[in-house]
């Protein structure tokens, strides 16, 4: 063994990386009970997810590293050891950098190890794919750009003291860094005739936020362009930090000089690809996954992407439940399937938008989560079969329409009082009916009036036989589809 | 109980470089009200009653550390009534620094700075006693952080487990934050603080 590789392994086994490395186990697995917890987590094991999961440690991990290595920046100040080292033949840089290497290792190897046990949970219940690998080395690279610039900010300080407050006050500074660019919002931008959101256009300088819109998603590869631009930008940030230790020892090392310009150099290239960030992606076509899909046939065909074929079963169950009096008409889909989003990005709500460029013949679904409400999810399967699907997943109904969805909610016997809201017709072109009462647009009265007259309309509909029902549906449901009905034209 | 002698009590402060801290607090204080009082983003300012709180608490947390060990409490002179005197005189400096810089706000920020630095302290407090005063930043960074992220991730709650998020105004939130400042300082003012991660790198 070198003598660098013997002072690696001796920095290695004396650093508090391993102390610590419980404790860093569990910050990656807080972050990872936070990021579970986000509204489109689902609980179906998909690679995709997963890898950002593993990747989302970065969150904590980050700071942490930076902390840790700050610590140890001062260690040998701390222990008086300055002036006796400066005896040692090795350069005052290699003992710096041996150390670096040694306390981001220890973050490094628990970031992996925490990851190491989503990885094989998702490997044991996964139906398809493998880890999206993008996300994860991101994450890895940012950890370790961050305890970079704690071990450049922790060698500047002097003393037992400063280099404990130091030591601390780095975690709570890169922490407060890497969130401040997932808030800085440039107000709402249109997805669609009908919805907007929020604009973030420093988000991808938050490896937090970034590794999300990097990981792809079962129907689309990660997105390398993102990649390779965030790689740039946490080696810009590694090496000013890196610049930073060797210029501090060497004002006029050349080497010095030379990782400060490249460092400046892919930071100024990290920004301008990343700034500002996209609220949405179109996906080119050279990213789609190939794939094909797995189907089972009810009353009529059901298929889903097959990383969700645990759910095919109570997916079809769910769709079977709500649509089978609709099945054979006219103008009705002749098979329902989960089909890939135009879009992509975490403004766009799968509820809301994105995979209804299917032809007419195909009833746009989403597997049904297992966590989910059941009966909101049969309320958008009711909503979609009656109103058909243009620019919306879940589209919105006029008021004969969302009798018969209401309607057939009811025959489909299951619990759906938590989601009669999604049946509401909107008012004013969009406003739901809730929202148009809170702001004084409709008078709470008239509103209550026009939910009567649908649920009024739905109770007739069901009361009638089985085969009035389908005359009326053979008969009607075309223009029932198109919204050319209304509550007057129900039987 | 004997009150100690003024010369001992100022050589305690010198030995936990007492002067350092208030330094930092007092920077802490003014960062955050200049922060405070330039942004308008609701989000930002929730982060930086969170963070400016958390900074302070691990200024705190990471001087309560002996430069003595072992040898300082086998002196005949009670340490509890030291430990005190020390965190409560950076307690009323970091009060009176945050009122200071924050007095021209009204929305608020004080009441939720002075409630989430009483609570982060705690926590600094009780890591330190747990981890070491090396690693005292990691509960309370792991705590706050932690109900930030999730501020950012789920829907907007009255969970007690978020009270740092809470409005100044709220009562649950401010004894949660007392009971941990307390607990804090009972753990401290008696024990003292470990070594922990100090010794070994």
């Amino acid at each position: 063994m070198t003598g660098t590789g013997r002072l690696f392994w001796i920095e290695t086994r004396r650093n508090v990386g391993l102390l610590a490395f419980p404790l860093l186990i569990g910050l990656a697995w807080l972050a990872w009970l936070i990021q579970r917890q986000e509204e489109q987590h689902t609980t179906i094991a998909l690679w995709p997810q997963t890898s950002v999961d593993i990747a989302f440690a970065v969150a904590f991990l980050g700071p942490a590293a930076g902390g840790l290595a700050a610590w140890m920046a001062g260690r040998d100040r701390r222990r008086g050891l300055s002036e006796l080292l400066k005896t040692t033949p090795a350069p005052a840089t290699k003992r710096d950098m041996t150390l670096l290497a040694a306390t981001t290792l220890w973050a490094l190897l628990a970031f992996l190890a925490a990851g190491a046990y989503l990885g094989i949970v998702t490997a044991r219940e996964a139906t398809w794919g493998g880890p999206a690998w993008p996300p994860i080395f991101i994450a890895g690279l940012a950890i370790a750009s961050q305890a970079a610039i704690g071990y450049a900010a922790g060698s500047f300080v002097g003393g037992s003291v400063p280099s404990r407050l130091m030591a601390g006050l780095v975690p709570i500074v890169l922490f407060f860094s890497e969130v401040l660019p997932g808030l800085i919002s440039r107000g709402d931008v249109p997805l669609g005739p009908t919805i907007s959101a929020n604009s973030y256009p420093y988000e991808n300088l938050a490896p937090w936020a970034v590794v999300r819109d990097i990981a792809g998603t079962v129907f689309w590869e990660p997105r390398m362009d993102l990649v390779w631009s965030a790689a740039a930008w946490y080696v810009g940030l590694g090496g000013l930090a890196l610049a930073t230790i060797l210029l501090r020892r060497y004002r006029t090392s050349l080497v010095g000089w030379g990782t400060l310009a490249a460092a400046a150099l892919a930071l100024v290239v990290g920004w301008t690809q990343l700034v500002p960030a996209k609220v949405f992606d179109v996906p080119s076509a050279s990213r789609a996954v190939a794939y094909e899909p797995v189907c089972t046939q009810d009353s009529f065909a059901i298929c889903l992407h097959p990383a969700y074929e645990s759910v095919l079963d109570d997916t079809a169950a769910l769709v079977d439940a709500v649509v089978s009096p609709l099945v054979g008409l006219p103008a009705f889909p002749v098979r329902a399937e989960q089909v890939r989003p135009v879009l992509e990005g975490e403004a766009i709500d799968e509820t809301a938008f994105g995979p209804v460029e299917a032809s007419p013949y195909v009833l746009a679904i989403m597997p049904a989560d297992p966590q989910a409400n059941d009966g909101v999810e049969a309320a958008y399967i009711a909503t979609a079969a009656v109103a058909g699907q243009t620019d919306r997943l879940v589209p919105m109904l006029n008021p004969a329409q969302s009798a018969i969805a209401s309607w057939l909610m009811d025959q489909s016997g299951l619990e759906w009082s938590t989601a009669m809201g999604v049946l509401f017709p909107p008012v004013n072109e969009g406003t739901p009916i809730k929202e148009a009462v809170d702001s004084g647009m409709m008078a709470p009265d008239e509103a209550d009036d026009l939910l009567a007259q649908i649920e009024l309309a739905a109770d007739r509909f069901g009361a009638l036989t089985p085969e009035a029902q389908h005359a009326w549906l053979e008969a009607n449901f075309a223009a029932l589809r198109a919204g050319d009905l209304t509550l007057d034209d129900l039987p | 109980v004997t009150i100690p002698d003024p010369r001992l009590v100022f050589l305690f402060l010198r030995s936990r470089l007492v002067g350092v801290s208030l330094l930092v607090l007092t920077a802490i204080a003014a960062a955050a009200g200049f922060a405070l009082d330039n942004s308008d983003n609701v989000d930002l300012v929730l982060l930086l009653r969170l963070t400016a709180p958390l900074a302070a608490a691990v200024a705190v947390g990471a001087t309560v550390r002996s430069p003595f060990g072992e040898a300082e409490r086998t002196a005949s002179q009670p340490l509890p009534p030291l430990r005190l005197a020390h965190l409560a005189l950076l307690l009323i400096f970091g009060v009176a620094g945050l009122a200071l810089a924050t007095f021209a706000l009204d929305d608020g920020s004080l009441g939720m700075l002075l409630r989430n630095g009483a609570g982060f302290v705690g926590l600094a407090l009780i890591g330190a006693w747990l981890l070491g005063t090396a690693a005292s930043w990691l509960l309370p960074l792991a705590y706050g952080g932690g109900v930030f992220f999730a501020y950012l991730s789920l829907p907007p709650s009255d969970a007690w487990w978020r009270w740092p998020l809470q409005p100044a105004g709220d009562d649950s939130a401010l004894a949660i934050a007392l009971a941990l400042l307390a607990g804090g300082m009972a753990i401290i003012v008696i024990a003292g603080a470990r070594d922990g991660l100090d010794e070994s790198a």
